[in-house]
């Protein structure tokens, strides 16, 4: 191996967070190669965006940092480094592309001045880079501000205004979260070549376990600001020794994945700082850990199974029997529901918007969002809707909720107010207000007493699976998962006719998206409920719906059982999503 | 985020973190307030003397048996600032309190039944916040006459717009939010929607809003009475006090600098206090 | 009147020819040819117009006083009443006619020599000119030359205040016939004279910044004593700090009035102070219906508000206790007004009659009115009056007639135009007064004034005067309080201000004021 771009040793990072300091990264050490490609995977709040802002000399200075350790930058120390080099580091050696490209834009330039000032390079190289980054009109492109462009434009710019600059490393900090899923591919591939013909390092930060298998060489696990795995990612994912990583990667489901049953998770959920400062960081939720693991902080080292580094003291008795620990992975009881009073009927609905005004003296031109849109679940039935964004499905969710209304067509529904379960949990809840009070809401019409009301949000809570107690809390006191879980609880304390899902898994790490996906598919199940889940994850439409319907520009292309998703008969707009979308078992298997 | 491993995250501790944050200048604030607050409602029995009369020689110097010295006449100077401090420190609160309370009022009204009613009522305040107040309220009270009841009622004519409109830009950013939406889409009643998940979303900015103006509202009575539109003679007012004697700064100095001090001390303690409160509530 | 005194006059002005002509050579060796010696006063209020005729200015009348001349003056210090342009004049037996003979060789400024025509034509556009001022001469029946140089001026009625008219600060002056005709838009040149001035005094009108300053230059051609300053400069100082400061500074020479009194004792040792005696005097006006109507009330609060138990803590020793309704260098009362100082019967007296409360106004925000009122509501206090003061808005002084919420009474200087009983009495107490400001009546009392104006016998008409103050007083519709100096705080050496009892506080005279070798 080459001398490695990066060298990260005994990395430690504290950040003050309200007044309090917390180690946000905790004696990180790691190397990246020239042209190597390194995904850092981890929930959120591993520290895994403060690793890649440390890197640049980028920590917020209002978070007060205390940095320790070393971040050798093809020899050059950031640790410590003056402003001044720091500044010319970033100029010529160290590249990100973040994750909300428009605010790494200036909205006042065009894209053609702003990859000028970035470069300082001429016309020809500017449309050259754009182009190579995937877009194809790169003259219109150039030409045009950085809000005419939409998202996957915008994020490609970024990617070859980083390119332009050829640094040694690029940081790739979620670049595709917001993203769709062929657009998604195109710029993961653009990535890989990126490694593989300039010899750029890339580190890239992602919650994804299939988008981190599409891309990188090899990947690490951090937890709780600390490092808990390392290594070839092929040979991690096989062979997982830090019952952590062997959890993430257990969770994990593609187009492949048994649909018949519950995705393998933990049942329990956990309050979001349950890490302990001594001793191991996992120790809390370890299913195997023993008394020293406590006190003990267990050091990195070398395994036999994979080239990489571990951190814990029982990764010697990895893999075990008792993992993944799951639910009870039987088969989802009884039929699916075929014949029932249909619950959501949509007739040959339009809908069309109001395009901003390219010019002033210009007509508002319309923008058709559905044409002609037919659409009907009975109750009991899931519905997957997918497609790229633009395609219509969040405009047909907010039409089916009656939050908008159609041009033309029918629309008829079984319930007069069906539940939307949003795509942030955190701020689908009022943060003053108790999660038990705010579930209570929809009962308070049916139930007066107020100890009623209180037993039957406890049992809603205990039927999602939070502890009744919770009802007390505030939403700041939970998880991401568990706030997830206290908005279902709220769809479903009166059990409607009708859930409506608006990507509600999108922005969610994967234990944590496979948990909702199984909760839903469970509720769903048990009460009885019509489901319209609105998704641009394919594997995780194939595993909540009974039938997938693809929207593209407004239209139904295709509607068919989810079981048939891989049948060779699929248009090809759906072949294209199913192209698009990475699996790691795939590249495992390859 | 790392934290240790007994960290209650219960309400309590939610308090204590955000009393973290207020910084000891927010803290010398807030204890400068609290202690004007109750300097202010004990005044008639803190005062070493009847502020009043004349217990004294006039223009005596500070001194230990007058700790600001006699004003011009021979009354105690401490005594006289401590009702000024009294009657330009509530009569502020009160000014605040009320257009708080009927500014917020009407913002929170406007803001969540909207459409017309909240455009209507927003040209309105409009109309009252390009006008300027203050100068405003000087020649209401000119014509009315001068009193404290009617420093008070035409400050608070001019004052309340402001929180009408702080409270609903806050419940109109509230109400786009998806809690909301979801609280909506849960049917809450628009009364206890506006009660429950939206003013208590308002409130925090309120409260800075309200804690900073303090400050500028004291300044007002103060510039009021300062230009001679307070209470009438005797009545302590530190703008007042101030005034008559400023032609004396050179020689006589405490009697028109001490009433300057204690106001400066006032603004002072409200905005260090209001930018403590923001920083516990808005977390900056 | 008194002949002699124009003739000490002469002489002492040949005395002082001869004097210069001695000592002239001796300054010119001394100091370089072309210093100019230059007082600096400021204004606390702008002049607001410079027509001797047309306006009742205060602060400034000392200035208009300097560039025009009337007919006779007011000696400097006193009461006495001296020529002016005219050098001696004579009253008929009968007390209708007065013969004016004028002084030789007196010339305006823009060089036309003054005629006896030039004294008919100024008195005639002050009596007939509908101007603000043309009111002092409402008695005047006719006015003529009787040569070149005599005029004579024939009354309707007999008053033996007239001199005091002629010599009063606002008294008529002469104005060149020359400007006056030049100027006339049909308006009697009132809007050119407002801000330009032709007259025949020893200091000719430079310069008129409105709310800047004006300055003042010494007229070479002057008929008179050369006076000392070559230029006055007067810029306008609204804020009395602010004047105090400029005075520490050097930036000033003078600071004119207002003064506050407790700094007095507290002066920088380059500054010193000039009083002289003045026609000040501050005093109560009651509004009908008050409390203080209530006899048992108003001698509980007089025995309260005695001024001579605060008068030095206010004025240290710059006033006197005030002795009747008029100002004590006006008319010295054979039987001074006393105040009771019985304070526990007062005090038990309120106590009986239940809650007092009186509502102060003042005329004015100047310092000295809330010294005194913050002063009178401690003293009311004690005997258990709840009092309140506040300063009036400008003009409403004037109103307080037509006003329901009247203050209960109103603090103010009564100073009245000239230094004779009768201006005083017709200013301020008869029933058509124009400063009568609650417009009260006490007919029996207005009677005596009536009379007392036929009299030519001075102590016999003081007698009256006096008789009929102490009715106005007795009847509670004025208390008349202290009687201030008139103090001026000027850089050391200052000397012979000029300051005449019968004018407002602080008008020094240009002509007679000189820095002490």
């Amino acid at each position: 191996m080459d001398d490695p771009v990066l060298t990260v040793s005994r990395l430690r990072v504290v950040l003050a967070r309200n007044g309090e300091r917390h180690r946000v990264l905790d004696e990180i050490s790691f190397a990246v190669a020239p042209g190597e490609i390194l995904a850092v995977v981890g929930e959120s709040g591993a520290g895994k965006s403060t690793l890649g802002a440390a890197i640049q000399g980028l920590l917020p200075s209002d978070a007060a940092p205390e940095v320790s350790g070393s971040i050798r930058l093809t020899g050059l120390e950031i640790v410590g480094s003056p402003p001044h080099l720091l500044r010319s580091a970033r100029r010529l050696l160290v590249r990100a592309v973040p994750q909300d490209p428009m605010g790494a834009l200036n909205p006042t330039m065009t894209i053609r001045r702003q990859l000028h000032e970035s470069a300082d390079c001429d016309e020809a190289l500017i449309l050259e880079s754009l182009r190579r980054a995937g877009l194809s009109d790169e003259r219109r492109i150039a030409g045009a501000h950085p809000h005419r462009l939409s998202g996957g434009e915008r994020q490609r710019v970024l990617i070859a205004m980083a390119m332009m600059a050829r640094p040694k490393l690029l940081i790739a900090d979620e670049p595709t979260t917001a993203l769709d899923v062929t657009t998604q591919a195109q710029l993961l591939q653009i990535v890989r070549d990126l490694a593989r013909e300039e010899q750029t390092a890339i580190i890239y930060i992602t919650h994804d376990l299939n988008v981190a298998a599409a891309v990188a060489d090899r990947v690490m696990v951090l937890f709780g600001g600390r490092m808990a795995e390392i290594g070839s990612l092929r040979q991690v994912a096989r062979n997982p020794r830090h019952p952590y990583s062997a959890n993430l990667f257990a969770a994990r489901y593609d187009l492949d994945t048994d649909r018949s049953r519950p995705l393998p998770t933990h049942r329990a959920a956990f309050r979001h700082d349950e890490t302990s400062d001594r001793g191991c960081g996992y120790f809390l939720r370890c299913q195997i850990a023993r008394s020293d693991c406590s006190s003990i902080r267990p050091r990195e080292r070398r395994v036999q199974a994979h080239s990489g580094l571990v951190a814990c003291h029982r990764s010697d008795e990895m893999p075990l029997a008792i993992l993944p620990v799951a639910a009870p992975r039987d088969a989802w009881a009884g039929e699916e529901v075929t014949a029932g009073p249909v619950a959501l009927e949509l007739m040959d609905v339009h809908k069309r918007f109001l395009a901003d005004r390219e010019r002033v003296w210009e007509r508002r031109r319309l923008i058709p969002a559905l044409r002609g849109v037919n659409l009907s679940i009975a109750l009991g039935q899931s519905v997957a809707v997918v497609g790229e964004s633009g395609s219509g499905k969040s405009t047909l969710l907010k039409i089916a909720a009656g939050l908008v209304a159609a041009d033309s067509g029918r629309v008829s529904c079984l319930d007069p107010r069906p539940q939307v379960i949003f795509q942030d949990p955190v701020s689908a809840l009022t943060p003053w207000l108790p999660i038990g009070e705010q579930i209570g809401e929809r009962l308070r019409p049916h139930v007066t007493s107020a100890a009623e009301r209180r037993r039957r949000v406890g049992e809603t809570l205990q039927s999602v699976g939070l502890d009744p107690s919770l009802m007390h809390a505030l939403p700041s006191e939970l998880s991401v998962g568990q706030c997830q879980r206290a908005i279902v609880a709220r769809a479903v304390v009166v059990p409607p006719k009708l859930l409506l899902c608006d990507e509600p898994i999108s922005a969610m790490d994967v234990p944590l998206a496979a948990a909702t996906l199984n909760l839903l598919n469970d509720l769903r199940r048990r009460l009885g409920l019509a489901m319209l889940f609105v998704t641009h994850d394919l594997a995780a439409a194939r595993i909540i719906a009974d039938r997938i319907i693809v929207l593209n520009k407004g239209e139904v292309v295709e509607e068919f059982e989810a079981n048939m998703l891989q049948s060779p008969s699929r248009g090809a707009v759906t072949r294209a999503l199913i192209e698009a979308c990475p699996s790691l078992d795939a590249m495992i298997a390859g | 985020m790392i934290r240790g491993m007994n960290a209650q995250t219960n309400s309590l501790a939610r308090l204590y973190d955000g009393l973290r944050l207020v910084g000891w200048s927010g803290w010398v604030g807030i204890v400068g307030v609290f202690l004007i607050t109750i300097v202010a409602l004990l005044a008639p029995w803190l005062t070493p003397h009847d502020p009043y009369a004349r217990i004294a020689e006039g223009y005596l110097p500070p001194s230990g048996t007058h700790w600001f010295g006699t004003d011009e006449v021979g009354r105690d100077l401490f005594a006289r600032v401590l009702v000024g401090v009294q009657s330009t420190w509530l009569s502020s609160l009160a000014v605040i309190i009320f257009s708080l309370v009927l500014g917020s009022f009407v913002g929170v009204v406007s803001g969540a039944i909207g459409g017309k009613v909240d455009f209507t009522v927003q040209r309105i305040v409009d109309l009252f916040l390009v006008l300027p107040s203050t100068m405003i309220a000087l020649a209401a009270v000119a014509v009315l006459g001068p009193s404290l009841l009617h420093s008070i009622i035409a400050l608070a004519t001019f004052w309340w717009p402001w929180y009408a409109r702080v409270s609903r830009d806050e419940i109109r950013r509230l109400y786009a939010r998806p809690h909301v939406e979801a609280a909506r889409a849960a049917g809450v009643a628009a009364p206890r929607l506006i009660l429950r998940y939206l003013l208590p979303g308002a409130v925090p900015s309120l409260i800075i809003a309200a804690t900073l103006d303090v400050s500028n509202m004291v300044m007002a009575l103060s510039v009021m009475s300062f230009l001679g539109l307070g209470q009438p003679a005797p009545s302590a007012e530190l703008g007042a006090m101030t005034a008559r004697s400023l032609d004396s700064l050179t020689v006589f100095w405490w009697i028109p600098m001490l009433p300057a001090v204690a106001l400066f001390f006032l603004c002072l303690f409200s905005n260090l206090a209001g930018d403590g409160l923001r920083a516990v509530l808005k977390g900056t | 009147m008194n002949p002699s005194d124009v003739i000490g006059r002469v002489a002492r002005f040949g005395l002082g020819v001869f004097m210069l002509g001695l000592v002239m050579p001796l300054v010119a060796l001394a100091m370089p040819a072309n210093a100019e010696e230059i007082l600096r006063i400021p204004y606390a209020i702008d002049i607001g117009t410079f027509d001797p005729d047309n306006g009742f200015e205060v602060d400034a009348i000392g200035a208009v006083d300097n560039v025009y001349e009337g007919l006779v003056e007011y000696a400097p210090g006193s009461t006495q009443i001296v020529g002016l342009l005219a050098k001696r004049w004579k009253i008929s037996d009968d007390g209708l006619s007065y013969t004016f003979h004028l002084q030789d060789g007196v010339k305006f400024h823009d060089g036309t020599a003054l005629t006896a025509q030039a004294v008919v034509d100024s008195l005639k556009r002050r009596r007939d000119g509908g101007l603000a001022l043309s009111y002092m001469l409402g008695n005047v029946a006719d006015i003529s030359t009787l040569d070149n140089a005599t005029v004579v001026i024939r009354l309707k009625r007999p008053q033996n205040s007239f001199l005091d008219a002629l010599a009063s600060a606002w008294g008529p002056k002469v104005i060149s016939p020359l400007a006056l005709t030049e100027h006339d838009t049909s308006d009697k040149a009132a809007s050119w004279l407002g801000e330009h001035a032709v007259g025949t005094g020893p200091f000719k009108l430079a310069e008129f910044k409105r709310g800047e300053g004006y300055v003042l230059e010494r007229n070479a051609d002057y008929w008179g004593k050369r006076p000392f300053f070559d230029r006055i400069e007067i810029p306008v100082v609204p804020d009395i700090g602010q004047q105090i400061l400029k005075l520490k500074a050097g930036e000033l020479d003078v600071v004119p009035t207002n003064f506050p009194f407790a700094q007095l004792s507290h002066l920088p040792a380059e500054l010193e102070i000039t009083a002289a005696p003045s026609m000040t005097q501050y005093a109560l006006f009651i509004k009908p219906g008050s409390p203080l109507d209530n006899p048992e009330i108003r001698r509980a609060v007089l025995s309260a508000i005695n001024p001579s138990s605060w008068v030095k803590d206010v004025f240290g020793p710059y006033a006197e206790l005030s002795k009747s309704a008029y100002q004590n260098l006006m008319l010295d009362p054979a039987d001074p007004i006393e105040f009771p100082s019985e304070i526990d019967a007062a005090k038990a007296a309120i106590a009986r009659l239940g809650d007092v409360n009186v509502v102060i106004g003042l005329h004015s925000g100047k310092a000295t009115y809330a010294r005194i009122s913050d002063r009178l509501i401690v003293q009311l206090g004690l005997i258990g009056v709840k009092a309140t003061a506040h300063v009036l808005p400008p003009g409403a002084a004037f109103a307080l007639k037509s006003d329901p919420n009247a203050p209960d009474a109103l603090l103010t200087i009564s100073s009245p135009d000239a230094g004779h009983p009768e201006n005083q009495a017709r200013a301020f107490f008869t029933k058509d007064a124009p400063l009568n400001f609650y417009g009260r009546n006490l007919p029996e009392a207005d009677a005596i004034v009536d009379v007392a104006g036929t009299k030519t016998d001075v102590a016999e008409r003081n007698a009256l005067y006096e008789k009929a103050g102490r009715l106005y007083v007795e009847a509670g519709h004025v208390i008349p309080l202290v009687d201030a100096k008139d103090v001026v705080v000027h850089a050391k050496g200052l000397t012979d201000l000029g300051l005449r009892p019968a004018f407002p506080p602080g008008n020094i005279d240009f002509a007679t004021v000189r820095r002490a070798r």
